[in-house]
């Protein structure tokens, strides 16, 4: 039996918005309800309800959507899908079966525990699988394995009819495939509510990895000497970074502004084998900061703040490993994923992202380092994460099986800025918003795109790292989708499958 | 041709409160000002005040002041406004909404309502506010006011939904209170594969509204009820036929409803106990553009499709008791496109794409030779009186 929660309820204002909380932006913008459902039956049901009674329904798993596609939803019903949360195997098929509700580090451990597999999704486990999955989810080990919905055989999803029933569905590449493939990569709140993944295969666990963080500190760092750093960071991905042998090296770095002290750079490695037994790959990706003179970060109680890396290998007991790097930790797989993948408290956030199919250009360095170096306060709160990419993620012939049209990039950028008051809203938004369109304003970028990635270097942007702000630009569905006729077919599947527009957002799948 | 149909539908909400609710309603409408009801009562001949939207071409949407004065039309002023598919007025305060028949609204999909005040000595225009309407409720057709002035209802034609918006003291429509997205389709695959509420109406006195969905072939009843306006019934019309207006008597107890795809009209027969009963249906040659009720003859206007370059107004007299229609007259009109009607005791008003055009009525039937363009305002999309006095 689903369990409702009004306003009335003492729950409701605890409940009520997911991990940003910007959402709902006031009282008025606040859904009328909550109803939990732990089962598809049971979601089936309140779907009933909630269509019948002509009510909008927005759909959470996690609650981690950075816009306000699920909290805003004024006089309407969150299908709240966190009970629902069972990761298990089909005894009939097979199949391994992931609720929507099921957070990432459940997933992770439940996979590896029972049956030593896992999915390449992502590193904040306290992510919900519904909308992590249905929307391309990726993670540290998708350069290896792809991406989430790369491995999808059947989706059980509950859609609504023209005459308003709801109607269950298994959809696969042989059962209403066109909804399957929508929901390979598109499937977050535009065609209905999934109910299960279902994965015929998955891949196996890694034994260990090799991880380590490294630092920059900013007080060194001209703006030559920065926009040299991160041109050896996306050179490696542009080139070295296509070899399948380093397709399990995975790296992160972080631009933060001045006053944070450094820039971050973290990177995690095992071998296509799942063993991290030979570190030649990760030594060599390492050395090209060398020059950088990189800091290591405190992961252990002896070193102090600042560490140098000299000093490190001499503290480090692992120095002797074969292809040691000071700094370098080797440990379990499911240790670092889970024990790592904190999600911090919700907050107010702002998020925003951009695909790029090559490296850094001076011009965007040099807005980067602008803004970080500068004082405006509304950039202070704020980090860029520049994710490597590629590899299994770039195969072509996925392009045509699933709804993620960017398989050609080498990074992936993450703008994220995070505060708590909101009377400062306006200050970081704005902010946010500058920062992203000088950096994709210029000769780098096509005339007919300013202010956004795309054309040549680019390749739009991550509907999972959703931001309204490109509503702006009329071509706003090129940017996540592409141009090579996804969106159109995702027309087609919204008119078929939901041809009322039952389950709809800001930036969800418009009429043709 | 006419049919009979016996189906019906209660709609009177039955608790306690949308009883009270419906008393208050008609206590309310009882002691408006003389001038609640203007827009019915506006026979004479003397000043009166209009708004007339246009778009198209170059116009991206004007909402203009007309008045006729000592049966002479002019136009007073005009200000900027987006799309006006259809106007509302107030029924006390000198207020107009225009729903303006956008698909975006600072981006995202949403229609808008936008309220205007006018000056009715300089005919100038206010804006009052610009509201959005519910996400994904776009390209909204049609709007009315409670006669209370205390709900403004909203049908989102594209977008599937009905909103409601409370009505402040001034006028000031307010965020929607309520939003109800409607589900459902006809036999029509191109043109009704979903909802597509076109068209609503307050009732002149109960607290109750009805809509028509011209995706789902169906009349629509909206009441109060706690907390929020609910579609209390409904009732299912001939399949296909694409519901596109509708119009009541003078007492709401004689509904009509146009039918585009299968040019129709339609009586109902609504009960002072809250019945609604399907009476006649008479078949039209061409496809309707727009009705309108002749409150004082129980006659109804409706203009049908001609040629590229002409139009037909039929009046239609109906029995009150049986819903029967009798055809009685037919206008040529020289426009294409007729998009509202306004009736009064003298006169027909008609917005069309070439502008303002008017006709002389001679009981009940419009005078051939005195069809004219009164003001030219190419693209004029829709038509309301505003009340005359305070």
């Amino acid at each position: 039996m689903s369990i409702t929660v009004t306003r009335k309820d003492p729950r409701f204002d605890a409940l009520k918005s997911g991990h940003n909380l910007r959402f709902p932006a006031s009282e008025s913008e606040a859904p009328d309800r909550i109803v939990y459902c732990s089962s598809a039956e049971e979601t089936a049901e309140a779907l009933r309800r909630v269509v019948g009674a002509g009510l909008r329904p927005t759909v959470r798993s996690g609650g981690h959507c950075y816009e306000n596609f699920v909290s805003s939803n004024p006089h309407g019903a969150i299908i709240d899908l966190s009970l629902h949360n069972s990761v298990m195997r089909d005894g009939h098929s097979g199949a391994y079966c992931v609720a929507p509700g099921a957070v990432l580090g459940d997933v992770y451990l439940s996979l590896y525990k029972r049956y030593n597999l896992t999915l390449p999704a992502g590193s904040c486990f306290m992510v919900g699988a519904g909308g992590h999955i249905s929307g391309g989810g990726y993670g540290l080990l998708s350069r290896l394995n792809g991406l989430t919905c790369d491995w999808l055989t059947a989706v059980d999803i509950l859609t609504v009819d023209a005459g308003g029933k709801v109607t269950p569905r298994r959809v696969s590449a042989h059962h209403d495939a066109d909804l399957f493939r929508a929901c390979c990569g598109a499937g977050g709140g535009n065609f209905g509510i999934i109910t299960s993944f279902r994965f015929d295969q998955l891949p196996t666990a890694p034994r260990e990895v090799a991880n380590i963080s490294l630092f920059f500190p900013w007080k060194d760092m001209s703006e030559e000497r920065f926009a040299g750093l991160l041109m050896a960071f996306g050179d490696y991905w542009e080139h070295r970074g296509m070899d399948a042998d380093t397709w399990g090296l995975f790296s992160l770095l972080e631009i933060t502004p001045q006053r944070v002290g450094h820039l971050g750079l973290h990177v995690q490695f095992c071998k296509p084998d799942g063993t991290a037994e030979d570190l030649t790959v990760l030594t060599e990706f390492l050395d090209r900061f060398a020059e950088f003179e990189p800091m290591l970060m405190p992961t252990r109680r002896s070193m102090s703040a600042a560490t140098n890396v000299a000093a490190a290998h001499r503290q480090d007991p692992m120095r002797n490993h074969a292809n040691f790097k000071p700094g370098v930790r080797l440990r379990p797989w499911i240790s670092v994923t889970v024990g790592d993948g904190g999600s911090g408290e919700p907050t107010r956030a702002k998020y925003k992202s951009a695909y790029m199919k090559r490296n850094f250009t001076l011009a965007e360095a040099h807005e980067f380092y602008r803004f970080y170096t500068s004082d405006d306060r509304g950039v202070q709160d704020s980090v860029v994460s520049i994710d490597s990419y590629g590899g299994a993620m770039n195969r072509s012939e996925l392009v045509a099986k699933t709804a993620v049209a960017q398989r050609s990039s080498i990074m992936k950028l993450q703008w994220q800025c995070y505060w708590r008051d909101e009377a400062e809203d306006a200050i970081h938004l704005d902010a946010m918003d500058r920062l992203f369109t000088a950096v994709y304003t210029g000769s780098h970028v096509d005339a007919e795109h300013q202010g956004t990635p795309w054309g040549d270097r680019y390749e739009g942007c991550y509907m999972n790292y959703a931001d309204c702000d490109m509503l702006r630009y009329s071509y706003w569905p090129e940017l996540f989708y592409g141009r090579a006729g996804l969106y159109p077919f995702l027309q087609q599947v919204k008119r078929r499958y939901d041809p009322n527009n039952i389950f709809h957002s800001s930036m969800s799948i418009r009429e043709a | 041709m006419e049919s009979r149909d016996q189906s019906g539908v209660c709609f009177a909400p039955c608790s306690r409160r949308g009883f009270l609710a419906r008393l208050g309603w008609a206590s309310a409408a009882f002691l408006l000002p003389g001038a609640a009801f203007a827009a019915s009562a506006a026979g004479v001949d003397e000043d009166c005040i209009f708004c007339l939207g246009s778009f198209g071409h170059a116009d991206t949407g004007t909402l203009h002041v007309v008045a006729r004065r000592m049966g002479r039309w002019e136009r007073l002023n005009s200000t900027a406004t987006e799309r006006p598919l259809a106007l509302a007025a107030h029924p006390f305060l000198p207020v107009v909404y225009v729903a303006n028949g956008v698909t975006t609204y600072r981006h995202e999909p949403r229609g808008t309502v936008e309220a205007f005040q006018v000056d009715r000595k300089k005919g100038r225009l206010e804006l009052l506010s610009k509201r959005p309407l519910s996400l994904s409720a776009t390209e909204p057709r049609s709007l009315t006011v409670a006669p209370d002035g205390q709900n403004l209802l909203v049908a989102a034609f594209a977008g599937g939904a009905y909103n409601v918006l409370p009505i402040d003291a001034s006028g000031v429509p307010l965020a929607p209170s309520t939003i109800l997205k409607q589900v459902g389709r006809g036999s029509h695959t191109a043109e009704q594969a979903a909802a597509h509420p076109a068209a609503v109406l307050f009732h002149p006195r109960a607290g109750w509204a009805m809509g028509a969905d011209f995706g789902a072939d169906r009349l629509d009843f909206l009441s109060l009820q706690d907390p929020g306006f609910v579609v209390s019934h409904r009732l299912q019309c001939e399949p296909g036929s694409g519901l596109s207006a509708v119009a009541l008597d003078r007492e709401g107890s004689l509904a009509v409803a146009m039918q585009q795809l299968r040019p129709a009209l339609r009586s109902f027969r609504i009960s002072d106990g809250g019945t609604v009963i399907a009476l006649r249906s008479a078949a039209l040659d061409a496809a309707p553009m727009a009705i309108e009720f002749d409150r004082e003859r129980n006659v109804v206007y409706c203009a049908t499709r001609g040629d590229s370059r002409r139009s037909l107004v039929q009046a239609w007299r109906i029995e009150s008791t049986t819903g029967e229609f009798e055809k009685f007259a037919e206008v040529p009109i020289p426009a294409a496109d007729i998009r509202a009607i306004y009736v009064d005791r003298n006169s027909l008003a008609l917005a069309t794409e070439r502008g303002l055009m008017t006709a002389a009525l001679r009981k009940g039937i419009a005078v051939p030779k005195s069809v004219s363009l009164a003001i030219p305002i190419p693209g004029a999309s829709s038509f309301v009186s505003v009340s005359t006095k305070a």
